[in-house]
């Protein structure tokens, strides 16, 4: 087509810059830089994505489902994501819950292990006390009687107002929780000691609070200064309460009351203050007998050498009249609470190992020999830890340590990790569409 | 310093074909221009890899003609297209060219794609199955879109009644 060529004939050649070679160079470094971007962000995405479809089948499984609770637990990262954090998600039925400052949050931090592995954060306001596992590991209950739903990371307030006190332990079916409610109203009485006590005017009171519907229940009004431990029996019908009363906390008083009324069944008002209820789980499996942490040494006024010289024990003591009836089984390292039983024979407690290391707190079985075997090991700097009833009573220990995800982090640490990418990408771009 | 060598050869070699190609597939110098350079830089971003398999030239037309579709489509965004251009801006350079004003202003009626049809197969003097190749599409399509452009040739400018469809 002659028309066509005349026309191209009219075209001089086309004038080139001189460093033609030097620009397809930059272009070609620039390509190799993008490709190499595009490959890390594949490479994100290619192990970001299972993790977070796992996480996000970890929300609808089952708060029954049956899991292990972990032979072991790590630190998690500085960046770890909270319960319920975008994109990470909530993670799930929690297998324990252990506390530690070893967080970005330099205080102390919850940090509940879910049974599919997730490490989870659960931020703690500054001298805010733990919170329990429901006993389907579902639900962490914190101050105030605020439930977060471990498997969809909402919170919510128990209906009514707040509870200001001591969560103390759950009743057998799960159902209720025991509260020692704190009615001091803020005031604080000096003892003899010069430390703050309890107001004898003002004695606190126990309630049972139904989680389901919220509804409380005075079990005894008044009666101790505070509920420092609550113990319910394997059957669900009685009550053991360990507490100070009189003036400066100068007394203790074990009491076994009906589960229901409240009535005592019976109570020791001098109950020796070398000596203490064991804990949540101080009723032995059978309800016949009731455990009872004992030491030698150091009584009052005790440095902390004199309080780490202690010897402990575990007595069994009848829990129809509270007389020591079975051998004392001795403790090596610094006991916590007992929380459960294995085989129905061994006390399950929390527990110090090393006297000198307060801050590292393990979860043993004690044999009736005084041996002990580690059923969960925690990194330096947990000073607590919690495991739902129900795996406890299933006895489900061993599981394979989890290692906490470096991808369970929140959108702000990706942001973080992204944005000199972002920035280099928004450079190029720019670049580019000023050339054009 | 070879491959520069062979690549500012190669420049000196074609560049006045590339840029008649340029000039018919935008219509304009400055484009046309502009077209050439873009091009050429992206050759030579990859005139190793080009240069390594013998003749350049089908990959760089390659690169001329879907550069020019991409600049369109990119520009679109925002220069809107005007389905008639103003007559104004070729009538005073070549007014004494009758023809050549008609097949100007034809061939700026046409879809990108149409255009690079018509001047791969009749500039270029390439099949349809070259055509096909340099474009990315099917001998289908090319041929589809021979038949439009020269149906919208003939009732823009009937003076072009005498091209043909098949060579």
């Amino acid at each position: 087509m002659k028309e066509l060529k005349e026309l191209a004939d009219e075209m001089t050649p086309a004038r080139l810059p001189d460093d033609l070679w030097g620009a397809g160079r930059r272009l070609r470094r620039r390509r190799r830089v993008g490709y190499a971007l595009a490959a890390v962000l594949v490479l994100v995405l290619a192990v970001t994505l299972p993790e977070w479809a796992a996480h996000r089948r970890a929300a609808i499984v089952p708060a029954d489902r049956p899991g292990a609770v972990p032979s072991r637990v790590e630190t998690p990262h500085l960046w770890q994501a909270k319960v319920g954090q975008w994109p990470a998600g909530p993670g799930g039925p929690a297998s324990l819950v252990f506390f530690t400052g070893q967080t970005r949050y330099l205080e102390g931090t919850g940090v509940v292990v879910g049974t599919n592995g997730s490490y989870r954060l659960i931020y703690q306001k500054v001298g805010e006390g733990d919170g329990m596992l429901t006993p389907d590991g579902r639900h962490y209950v914190g101050p105030g009687l605020r439930l977060l739903d471990l498997t969809t990371g909402d919170e919510r307030q128990l209906s009514g107002e707040p509870i200001w006190g001591e969560p103390l332990a759950f009743s057998p079916d799960g159902t209720e929780l025991l509260i020692g409610v704190n009615n001091d109203d803020g005031v604080i009485t000096y003892g003899d000691d010069t430390v703050p006590d309890n107001d004898p005017e003002k004695p606190d009171d126990l309630v049972a609070v139904d989680l389901r519907t919220g509804e409380r229940r005075f079990v005894a009004v008044g009666r101790m200064n505070s509920y420092t431990t609550a113990a319910w029996s394997p059957d669900g019908t009685r009550i053991a309460v360990e507490g100070p009363v009189g003036r400066a906390d100068v007394g203790r008083r074990l009491s076994v009351m009906d589960a229901r009324t409240g009535a005592p069944l019976w109570t020791v008002d001098n109950f020796a203050p070398d000596r203490r209820l064991a804990g949540r789980a101080a009723w032995t499996p059978d309800g016949g007998l009731l455990a009872v942490l004992g030491f030698e040494g150091c009584v009052n006024a005790c440095d902390q050498a004199g309080e780490s010289a202690r010897r402990w024990r575990l007595d069994l003591v009848d829990a129809g009249t509270g007389n020591v009836v079975a051998q004392p089984v001795p403790i090596e390292g610094l006991p916590g609470e007992v929380v459960g039983w294995r085989d129905g024979r061994d006390a399950v407690l929390t527990y110090t190992p090393v006297r000198a290391e307060p801050d590292h707190r393990t979860l043993v079985a004690l044999r009736p020999s005084g041996e002990v075997d580690t059923l969960v090991d925690t990194p330096p700097g947990v000073y607590n830890l919690e495991v739902p009833d129900d795996l406890l009573r299933s006895g489900s220990f061993g599981g394979t340590p989890p290692t906490p995800s470096p991808w369970a982090a929140p959108a702000w640490a990706y942001l973080l990790v992204a944005s000199p990418f972002l920035l280099v990408l928004w450079i190029f771009r720019r670049r580019r569409q000023r050339r054009v | 310093m070879a491959a520069e060598d062979s690549f500012r050869d190669y420049v000196a070699a074609r560049l006045v074909s590339l840029s008649r190609a340029a000039y018919l597939l935008t219509g304009d110098r400055h484009l046309a221009e502009d077209l050439v350079q873009q091009a050429l830089i992206q050759v030579a971003s990859r005139w190793e890899r080009i240069s390594a398999g013998g003749d350049p030239d089908p990959y760089v037309r390659r690169v001329l003609y879907h550069q020019h579709v991409s600049w369109w489509r990119r520009r679109r965004l925002v220069d809107r297209p005007h389905a008639d251009l103003p007559e104004k801006a070729v009538a005073d350079r070549a007014a004494d060219k009758d023809v050549e004003i008609t097949v100007r202003q034809a061939l700026r009626r046409l879809t990108p794609k149409q255009r690079a049809v018509l001047v791969l197969r009749y500039f270029e003097d390439l099949t349809e199955v070259q055509t096909a190749e340099v474009l990315g599409c099917s001998v289908g399509t090319v041929k589809s879109n021979t038949r439009d452009a020269l149906a919208r040739l003939r009732s823009t400018a009937p003076e072009l009644a005498d091209l043909r469809e098949a060579r």
